[in-house]
Parts: structure tokens; sequence; C-alpha cells
């Protein structure tokens, strides 16, 4: 069975420096999800 | 395979920004993969973004370029106690995340495997990202297929036989073929090295007492987790065992400060026992390690006693031996000691406390390793250079009087299997133990990865013997039979209806406006769709095995990345693809396996009638 390599290759993003993403939403993500490792003892 | 254009420019460094916010056991695994990756790349600029608390290990390593620390404690520590709100927080936490942000990196892999960081591959820049990550509408997303792998697979549960390690180091240099291209080195060399950190030690470098021609046991006393703690008992029957008969042999005892108590019980309980304790031959530096120091210890023992704790990684790295007593809820296929020679002692059967967690519940594995068949393994292990072995470790117990232990313990051997057997850790059982329908799933899962993921696969049932399969595993695989007939029919039907969709969907000029007629079609495709893989889903409650595809079913369906319906019908399609291809495999190992059980007829002679095997 040959191996698709765009299977493997990952996500390749175009334009690095422009990601068009919502910075304050995705940081309220990232502490919210710490806070509940954190809370849940698997930090 | 197939190259796709490169998303990396070939001059100058590849900058690559590895985040691994897990504990130091998978820090240490991630380090033995980057070796190889920076091995056969040199150019690679790696950089670390780890825990405070686990960051010791990243930063005596001296080819990483940097090693970030999350501050955890200070930036979570005002939230959870109220201090600040998490809006509060937000500051903190963007301008601790600034610097990262400044210049695009080549590479941003998460090898966390977590919500929090797929956050935070989500905010990084980056031309080419691998692991868990979150898509412009903030959805998570798998960004590629070793890491959907992890996800339905590792993390689900299901049973496997791929080590983390061979994981992540195959993804890794996969992803660099493609981008980069075919490595300039040959990269035959070990990962694991005496030398792999560069300690800071000072005077400390001569912690453990006596001359170079004694020979050290480190014990690793503790574990994370109380269902993961060999009793101290255990321990200290053990370490009488190898005192008294190897007096070339000392132990030194580690641990963190939390193991002080297990400590003091281990030193008052050996003083009973007929052993000198003294500090020549036992020698307690538990609660007074850092990670140099500790590594420094671990690097010159030639043997590392220990639970399934970040010390069988440590140890691994560095080279030494591992006596890994496996005991508790853990899958040592997959995070076992890494490299050859180390032996993993477990309980044969299944405890039950390990399968259905219940607080107080007595863990049966914990009594069937016990420390006379764990001195057993070591003692027949240190002894190969002499005996080869040429006899079998259960005669290794009978010479020992102490065949009872053997009954109730599996004990196998880790070995690097050569290119041509497809290459990373296996672990080779030493006794005769029955083979379980989750060993044969196990091997049947991970030749289906590396079919969908490699490439190239090994011939089936290369590890099989006829001798392992029981009469029950027979029964449960003719069972599984029915059931994946049937899953296979499932995966070719989504499979069509699927490419159907594509096919129909990719006709029209626009997904939003259709006739009537074409928006019913494409409806009823849909329904269909979903039908199957309500169907695949049921099919994987019958069994266990397949239960794995109806879970990698849908990871690969939330991941699809196309935009438009002629796309998703594509990408939908290639996924049931290799489903049924998955499924095609494990039909194989079933009639493989079947088959080498089968009686087979001999002639023992020109006038002897056949017997039957």
């Amino acid at each position: 069975m040959a191996t698709d390599s765009t299977k493997l290759q990952g996500e390749i993003i175009e334009d690095p420096g422009n990601q068009e993403m919502d910075v304050e939403a995705l940081l309220a993500g990232f502490l919210r999800a710490l806070i509940e490792e954190q809370q849940k003892g698997n930090a | 395979m197939s190259l796709s254009s490169r998303a990396i420019p070939v001059q100058g460094p590849i900058r690559v920004l590895v985040i691994q916010l897990a504990r130091l056991g998978d820090t240490l695994q991630s380090l033995m993969a980057l070796r190889a990756a920076k091995q056969l790349y040199p150019e690679l600029e790696i950089h670390f973004v780890a825990r405070e608390r686990f960051a010791s290990a990243a930063r005596r390593v001296p080819w990483i370029k940097s090693v970030v620390t999350l501050p955890t404690d200070v930036m979570l520590g005002p939230v959870l106690t109220g201090d600040k709100t998490q809006a509060q927080a937000l500051g903190d936490v963007a301008r601790w995340l600034a610097p990262l942000c400044q210049q695009p990196w080549d590479f941003v892999i998460n090898w966390s495997y977590s919500e929090a960081s797929s956050y935070l591959t989500g905010l990084l820049p980056a031309r080419v990202k691998l692991g868990y990550s979150r898509r412009r509408d903030r959805s998570f997303s798998s960004t590629d297929g070793w890491s959907n792998y992890i996800q339905a697979i590792v993390q689900g549960n299901h049973w496997q036989n791929i080590h983390l390690t061979d994981i992540l180091t195959t993804q890794i240099l996969t992803a660099l073929q493609i981008h980069v291209g075919e490595p300039a080195n040959e990269g035959n060399s070990p990962v694991t090295s005496k030398s792999f950190f560069s300690l800071e030690l000072g005077e400390r470098d001569e912690c453990i007492p006596g001359d170079g021609s004694r020979k050290w046991v480190g014990i690793q006393l503790g574990a994370a987790r109380e269902d993961k703690t060999w009793p101290v008992e255990s321990w200290v029957r053990f370490a009488t065992r190898v005192l008294t008969r190897n007096t070339d042999y000392n132990v030194v005892l580690l641990g963190g400060k939390d193991d002080l108590p297990r400590a003091r019980q281990f030193l008052q309980e050996i003083s009973h026992q007929d052993v000198e304790v003294d500090s020549k031959r036992i020698v307690s530096l538990v609660g007074e390690t850092d990670f140099d120091l500790w590594a420094s210890v671990v690097s010159r023992c030639q043997w590392l006693a220990s639970g399934d704790t970040a010390a069988i990684h440590l140890a691994s790295v560095l080279g030494t031996r591992v006596l890994n007593i496996s005991v508790g809820p853990v899958r040592w296929t997959e995070t076992g000691p890494y490299g050859n020679g180390h032996y993993v002692v477990a309980a044969k059967n299944p405890c039950p406390a390990c399968e259905k967690p219940t607080a107080g519940a007595a863990h049966a594995c914990h009594e069937a390793v016990t420390a006379e068949a764990a001195y057993a393994a070591w003692s027949y292990a240190i002894g190969e250079w002499t005996h080869r072995r040429q006899f079998p470790l259960s005669e290794h117990f009978d010479h020992l009087e102490l065949a009872e232990h053997a009954a109730k313990v599996k004990i196998l051997r880790s070995r690097i299997r050569n290119t041509s057997e497809g290459g990373g850790v296996a672990y080779e059982p030493l006794l005769q133990h029955p083979f379980e329908y989750s060993d044969w799933s196990g091997m049947a899962m991970g030749h289906i990865a590396r079919a969908w993921y490699c490439g190239w696969v090994p011939p089936i049932g290369q590890e099989l013997s006829r001798s392992m399969i029981t009469p029950q595993l027979i029964k449960q695989l003719r069972d599984l039979e029915e059931s994946s007939l049937v899953l296979s029919k499932v995966c070719e039907e989504a499979r069509k209806t699927a490419a159907t969709l594509n096919l129909k969907s990719g006709a029209l000029r626009s997904d939003k406006i259709m006739r009537l007629r074409d928006r019913d079609e494409l409806r009823d495709l849909g329904k269909k769709l979903i039908e199957l893989d309500t169907l695949m889903e049921r099919v994987g409650k019958t069994q266990l095995p397949l239960r794995a595809f109806s879970q990698m079913s849908k990871v690969l369906m939330h991941n699809l990345r196309g935009d438009r319906l002629s796309e998703l019908g594509r990408e939908s399609a290639d996924s049931y693809k290799q489903l049924g291809e998955g499924v095609a495999i494990l039909r194989e190992w079933i009639g493989f396996t079947l088959d080498l059980a089968r009686p087979k007829a001999i002639k023992t002679g020109a006038s002897a009638p056949l017997q039957l095997l």
C-alpha cells in the first residue's frame, strides 16, 4: 500500500505571518484548558 | 511515497519549535525522537517548550538551541486562588507568548497531545504544524496521520503495539523528508548515550562512594501514582537477594522528597535482613537529587529498577539497562523502556483493579509481580554474556528454586528490530504465557498503522508462532472474522457513497444554489453515510478490535480539510478507503493466524502412519 504524503505532511500554512486567527479567543482557550488540567491534577 | 512541494526553503537553519507540556517521561521520549531527527538533519535548530517543573532535562541537552518554560504556577496561581480572573490573566499569557510569535517557525510540533497545547499550536506562526492544533474557527484539529492515530487509537485506549518514541520519531522524520528532502546523513548512530546530557555537578560528582569496580543497581522507589508503585516490602526483598547473592553489586535508592518515608521504611526493613547496611553497599539519595545529579547517578548505574516512572525513560536515554517492574494500569508496549536488553516484569493475568479502577481496591498485579520473580529476571539478565540465553529463563527459575514465582508473571526483553523487520522496539517474551486476544490485536493494529503511515510493512504475522495460539484465541478470531467481513462491506459501501457524493457535488456550479433534485440526491447520500457510520459503530461494539476503526473514522471525518462539498466527498472517500484497507489487513491477520493454528499432517517415516501435529 503506497502512503499518501498528504496524510503525513501536517498542516501547511501559506502565509504564517498572517494566520487570521482570533488571538484573544485562542489565548482564552489556552488559559482555560491549562486551568482545567491543573484542577484535574494532570499537570 | 510521493513528495508534495516543499514548504521549507532549503537554505539556512530549519527552525523547529517542539511543544511538550506533558510530564518528564514524555519529555525524555521526545528528546530521543529529536535526537534521531538531529542526527539525520544537522541543520535543524530545535527550540523546546516545557513546563517549568519538567524543563531540566531539555535544558541539559547541548543540541537544543533554547528551552522556553511555561511558568504554570506563576501564570495560573492567581487565577486558582481567585486573585485574578481568567480575563485579567490573559495579559500574562500574551506577554509570555509574544517572543514565540515574533518570527514564523518552519515547524511547530506539538507532542503534548492535549487540549491546552492545541490552542498554543493554533496561535503560533509556522509554515508546517504537526500534532494537535486549532483551525481558524477555533475548532480542534489533528493535523497529520500519526496524530490521528494517537487521538483515535492510543488515547482511545485501543490495543496497539507501537512505542510512543517510535511514533514520534517516524512522524518527525517523515515530515522532514516531505518538506525538507532526503537527509544528508546516514543516521545509523544510536539515539541513546551516557553523554546525552551536559550535566552540571561540581563537587557532587562523587556522590556514589566506592571504587570504579563496584557495580550499582539504582532503585527508583516511588511512582507518580499509588497503583503504579511497587510495595516497599517487595523492593526490600529484591534488594536483599541482589546484595546477598551478588557481592559485586551495590544498591542506590532514588526518588523525590515525597519518597522519603518509603526510603526510611526500606532502610529499616532491610536492616532486619541478613545484609550489611553500610554506606558502601546501600546508599540513599532519596530527596537529595536534582535532575543533574539524578541523571549522573542513573548513567553510572549498571541497572535501573523502577515502576512506570520517568526514571525508565531517563535510563533508556542514557543507555543504562532497565528492570521495569510494570504494575498498575500501564501499557508498556507504548511507554516501556526503549532500547536493547531491557527487561519488563508484569503480571501474567489481567488485573481487575487496573481494568476497572475502584478506590481502595487491591491490585492483583502487585501481588503477582513478586520480588523473587524480579530477581530471577534480573539475575538471568546480568548473566547474558555468559549463557547467551542458550537456556530458557524458566530453567533459571527452576535453578533458583523459584519456579512458583514464574507462574504469575510474564517477563519480556526489549529489542530494536532491524530495518528489514520494520524497525522500532519490540518486547520478546522469555516465559511461556498465554497469548492474549489483546496481544494479538495489538500486533495487528501496529501492522495496520505501519501500512497506513509508513508505506512498508514486514510480512503478516512475522512475530507469531504456532505455540502462541490457544483454543480460546481461535474461537475469538472466528467470531472476529464474521464481524470483520461485515465491517469490510460497510467501509466499501461508505467509500462508494462518498465517491458518488464527490462526483455529484463536483458537477454542480455551487454548493449553495442547486436544483431541488440535486439537493435531495446529496441529502440522501449524506443520510446514507450517517447510517453507515452508525452501523460501523454498532459493529465495533460487538468486537473490541473493530471499535478502533469506528473511532478512527470519527477522527478522520472530524479532520477533513476541504471547504467545498466535492472536496469533502473526495476526502471522505479516501478516509473510508484507508479504513477498508486496514480492515483487509486485519482479515489477513485472522486468516494467517487460523491457518497457522490448523493441524498439519507430517510423515514420520516411510512406513509409519501419518501423525497429526
